[in-house]
């Protein structure tokens, strides 16, 4: 029997092993756990590669896996996710958990260290206008980010937006800016008075990336690569831990296994989990389990341990909207081939004070194929290419994220064919904050049309929360206490994104996993108590 | 001349690589899987009756036709970049501002032309 089983290897479930790791307890994790391909790793520069290589198999894959959005219309991916090297993190998530979708796109990972293999890296402290109406305070939880941010490296600035993302010592020096991101900040420092007045506020984001090296992990080399490779040394991921735990012995990683439901008998657990080989069920006894497998996944496992096909339970995830931008100047510019591809600064609105912020990220487009922007141009297919030759080396994205609260969230149930029945309910975007954020960007020099705002599909947000919100005093089921026990399941914790009550429009991943951490301690000190 | 070969010299004017040729072969079986026999049919007849099939696929798109023939071009796209000599038809390597941006007026006018011609083909492929 295993003290604790933990289910799922991503952010919170490798958090939580660490967390008990770091007490002496040897934790066990089911997971599916795909890896990736063993494909031989691209070690030059994207645009260097393809200047003299055939990148037929890098880009789009011998079975067309880049082709998917084309050819599967009715299953869109995320660009990252169809690229094939990077489409085991979604592989089999349909077998795996089979869901029947309404005016939603949920995106599951049954990957060894689940979607953030595809993550953007942003680690963001939660404070405690974020935590407003979570029964943990920001004081509890920084002990963790600390242990956190020595595992991950994490390099940044504690620039103009410290007010938002919290105090950092011991950062790595913030990522080199593209030429794009660098002539925005350059402008907002000129009009950053004015801006900071409207409540715009513009920074450095905080990336588990590293800018310099860390053991023997590599800084960041700028190569584009970040679309279409795994396992790139100098992003953090949670399988990073995972291996270094498994090579140290201090976890059981049970790969193969997928967690359907638990039972109990007195004080013990029994995971029923199916091996994934031969389909056969397979228990795993405990004394703790830690739900650790999303929100989607946890809410399904705490559904059918109950065999409860009526509930309705509260998805949550930040509702979001692209906003391309030119920058004039840079028109007709080189395209930049060594650069990040991922985040390069992040700005929040804080339109109104009392309320939680909008908070955004801008994104260099270097890295996606430049085929994938051939439909958003308008022009002849031959044109179309001109346009992507000069006008994209002069775009920058801005994702803009929302906070989202239980009123805007989507339901999900499970029905009797043990399907997970999910509807999402469309986000009230107000015309007059699209207009603002733009306008904020013509001070800035980049410009773009309210037409060409674009909202992302109900559940791309990839911020799943919230289906077993942590309340001060549970009182009902599928709610769990400021420790993170699940109502009316003693001995089962809750250690993912699941415990949100509400979502602040900030990436939860840092949150997440210092929470988790805080759990495992908690756990750690009743199993050590009890032994 | 193969389907392959036509688009991409509607987009390239040059002929096609033989390994273009074969994956969009097989690409296309993938997509066309996916579109009801009549939309094939249709995408059929215009790949071999219709000489410009850039200014077909433009009226195609605005007007929520030919929607095969659409996804194809887009295929095609993708399969083209994925090759060593045609870099330079999606990345700039060098900066060229004024071309760049007589390109891309010229690009414009260019498209509505091209657009007007598609609008005539469409019709008379509606016709026959």
């Amino acid at each position: 029997m295993y003290d604790v089983v933990i289910i799922g290897s991503g952010l919170s479930g490798v958090a939580a092993a660490l967390g008990f790791t770091k007490k002496g307890i040897k934790p066990c994790i089911l997971d599916v756990g795909s890896k990736p391909g063993m494909e031989p790793p691209i070690t030059e520069n994207f645009y260097e590669y393809r200047k003299t290589t055939d990148s037929f198999s890098l880009m789009l894959g011998e079975h067309l896996e880049g082709l998917h959005n084309l050819i599967h219309k009715d299953n869109h991916l995320p660009v990252k996710l169809t690229s094939p090297r990077m489409q085991f993190v979604v592989r089999g998530s349909q077998r795996f958990s089979p869901t029947k979708k309404e005016n939603y796109r949920l995106i599951q990972s049954f990957a060894a260290g689940g979607l953030a293999n595809a993550w953007g890296a942003g680690v963001y402290r939660y404070n405690e206008r974020d935590l407003n109406g979570f029964p943990v305070s920001e004081s509890e939880l920084s002990p963790y980010y600390e242990e956190l941010k020595q595992e991950m490296g994490m390099s940044g600035s504690n620039d103009d937006l410290v007010t938002y993302f919290g105090r950092e010592e011991r950062l790595q020096q913030p990522l080199e800016l593209s030429a794009n991101a660098a002539r925005l900040y350059a402008k907002y420092f000129r009009h950053k008075k004015k801006l900071n007045r409207e409540g715009v506020t513009l920074g450095r984001p905080r990336l588990a990336v590293l800018s310099e090296d860390l053991d023997e992990r590599k800084a960041c080399d700028y190569s584009n690569l970040e679309f279409w490779q795994p396992d790139l040394s100098y992003i953090y991921t949670p399988t990073l831990t995972l291996k270094k735990l498994i090579k140290e012995g201090k976890i059981v990683y049970k790969r193969g296994y997928l967690a359907k439901f638990w039972t109990r008998e007195d004080k013990v657990l029994f995971v029923h989990s199916e091996d994934i080989q031969d389909n056969k069920i397979v228990k795993f006894e405990c004394r703790k389990l830690v739900l650790a497998a999303g929100a989607v996944n946890s809410a399904r496992l705490a559904l059918a341990s109950r065999r409860d096909f009526q509930s309705r339970l509260c998805l949550l995830d930040n509702p979001a909207l692209q906003f391309p931008f030119i920058l004039p100047s840079r028109i007709g510019s080189r395209l930049e081939t060594r650069s990040f591809g991922l985040t390069q600064l992040n700005i929040v609105f804080d339109f109104e004070g009392g309320q939680s912020p909008l908070q955004g990220s801008m994104l260099e487009i270097t890295s996606p194929a430049r085929a994938e922007f051939f439909q958003n141009f308008p022009f002849s297919a031959r044109d179309n290419l001109v346009f992507i030759r000069n006008l994209l080396p002069a775009m920058i994205v801005l994702q803009l994220f929302f906070p989202s609260a239980p009123e805007n969230g989507a339901e999900l149930k499970l029905n009797t064919d043990k399907e997970l029945e999910l509807s999402g309910k469309d986000f009230p975007f107000q015309g007059q904050r699209i207009k603002s954020v733009l306008k904020t960007f013509r001070n800035l020099g980049a410009y773009s049309f309210p037409s060409l705002v674009v909202k992302v599909p109900n559940g791309l947000g990839l911020h799943y929360a919230g289906t077993l919100p942590m309340v001060s005093k549970p009182n009902r089921p599928y709610t769990c206490s400021p420790n993170g026990e699940l109502f009316g399941e003693p001995g089962v914790f809750v250690a993912d994104a699941s415990v949100l009550p509400v979502l602040p429009a900030k990436n939860c991943s840092y949150f997440v996993m210092a929470n988790a951490m805080r759990t495992a301690d908690f756990m750690s000190s009743v199993l050590l108590g009890e032994a | 001349m193969s389907d392959a070969e036509k688009i991409y010299k509607a987009l390239f004017k040059r002929d096609v690589p033989i390994s273009i040729e074969e994956r969009y072969q097989k690409a296309f079986e993938a997509l066309a899987a996916g579109f009801p026999e009549a939309r094939v049919e249709e995408y059929k007849a215009a790949v071999e009756g219709i000489h410009d099939l850039e200014a077909l696929e433009l009226a195609g798109r605005y007007r929520k036709k030919l929607p095969l023939l659409v996804h194809a071009f887009m295929v095609m796209v993708y399969l083209a970049e994925t090759l060593p000599e045609n870099q330079s038809d999606y990345i700039n390597f060098k900066t060229r501002r004024f071309s760049g941006f007589l390109s891309m007026a010229y690009g414009c006018c260019r498209t509505v032309v091209k657009f007007m011609k598609g609008l005539f083909l469409l019709r008379k492929m509606n016709n026959v």
